[in-house]
């Protein structure tokens, strides 16, 4: 199965309807994030209130693809789905105040090191054969 | 086992090995609360509930603010304050022990030395047996169960040393008269929840 359809209504599909501009702008190759109109701080993952303030008024926004990788983990043991992958490292990286877990690209990666948000028809590219539909790329 | 040896261990996800790892296994536990005094036998002491807190943080590991400290100590500090009691009262420590690191970790958070001497203050063997503070005196999750919800065990082994259940057996500590015994649960330790054990009735 391919996690790069060519398709946005197959890449969509099952996606929740709160999550669903996220996976779109993820399809184009964009970072999409729900930035709170009172605080101005960006929440992930999508959700109905700001996660730093409570409040509703949430709207999304396109955001800078370069985050800071906070922490990084290299996986040697791994789900069925991912074992044939192994060893890979995963990470949690900011953006724009929003943090996202994914899949880290690239050699020796270090904390606070700049990243890119990959997605879309780079993601194969960036993050080799591992199906993960968005990951970080060292900068 | 010594650090040597949990090193050679093969690696799960870097830096933790399997050594570092909880075995993961079924199990059940149970525990029957009272509100008036009662023992099965005169051998057995009562043991009072005397505190009990929580704290939460996180929903997730990804909106961590920082996954090498906690809220431990806040709902340590709950748990303390309604048993009236300081931590420089427990002498027997209960922990929720999936990962070697979220020991030292939770050392650290609920007090128990200052951040970043976790490993120094495991390593001195006061968690030992023989030592100060006994700590996860069967053995821990890491040693032998994590049903996926540990917590359990922590009371039952709390109860049953303050209750003298092991008298006479090798795995009785003598003299201790107040157990804490802290659980996390949620992704990457996001919720924690505390008791206070005191030995003898209320």
């Amino acid at each position: 199965m391919s996690v790069h359809p060519g398709d946005m209504d197959e890449f969509l599909n099952g996606r929740s309807l709160l999550s669903r501009p996220f996976w779109a702008g993820c399809f184009e190759g964009m970072l999409r994030l729900q930035q709170c109109g009172r605080c101005q701080l960006n929440s992930f993952v999508p959700r109905l209130n700001c996660q730093h303030c409570g409040a509703s008024e949430l709207a999304w926004t396109e955001v800078d693809r370069t985050g800071s990788l906070l922490t990084f983990s290299t996986v040697f043991m791994a789900p069925p789905r991912f074992r044939e992958f192994v060893p890979y490292t995963v990470g949690i990286a900011n953006f724009g105040g929003a943090q996202l877990f994914g899949v880290v690209a690239g050699e020796r990666p270090y904390c606070e090191g700049p990243v890119v948000f990959v997605s879309g028809r780079d993601a194969a590219q960036a993050l080799g054969p591992i199906p993960v539909p968005f990951g970080f790329a060292l900068a | 086992m010594s650090v040597d040896d949990v090193l050679a261990t093969k690696m799960i996800a870097d830096p933790l090995h399997v050594a570092d790892c909880c075995l993961v296994t079924d199990a059940a536990g149970a525990l029957i609360l009272s509100s008036t005094p009662c023992s099965p036998s005169a051998a057995v002491e009562p043991v009072r509930v005397a505190g009990w807190g929580q704290a939460h943080e996180h929903i997730t590991a990804t909106v961590s603010r920082d996954l090498a400290s906690s809220v431990a100590g806040t709902s340590a500090l709950h748990a303390l304050r309604m048993s009236e009691l300081a931590l420089a009262d427990v002498d027997l420590l209960q922990l929720y022990d999936a990962l070697t690191s979220q020991v030292i970790i939770l050392l650290e958070d609920i007090g128990f030395c200052g951040k970043g001497e976790g490993g120094e203050f495991v390593s001195s063997g006061i968690l030992g047996p023989k030592g100060g503070l006994p700590m996860n005196t069967p053995g821990g999750a890491l040693s032998y169960t994590h049903p996926g919800m540990f917590g359990i065990f922590t009371l039952i082994e709390a109860y049953r040393q303050l209750s003298n259940r092991y008298f006479g057996l090798e795995r009785a500590i003598e003299g201790r008269r107040t157990a804490l015994r802290h659980a996390i649960m949620g992704y990457a330790g996001g919720s924690h929840a505390s008791v206070v054990l005191t030995k003898g009735a209320v």
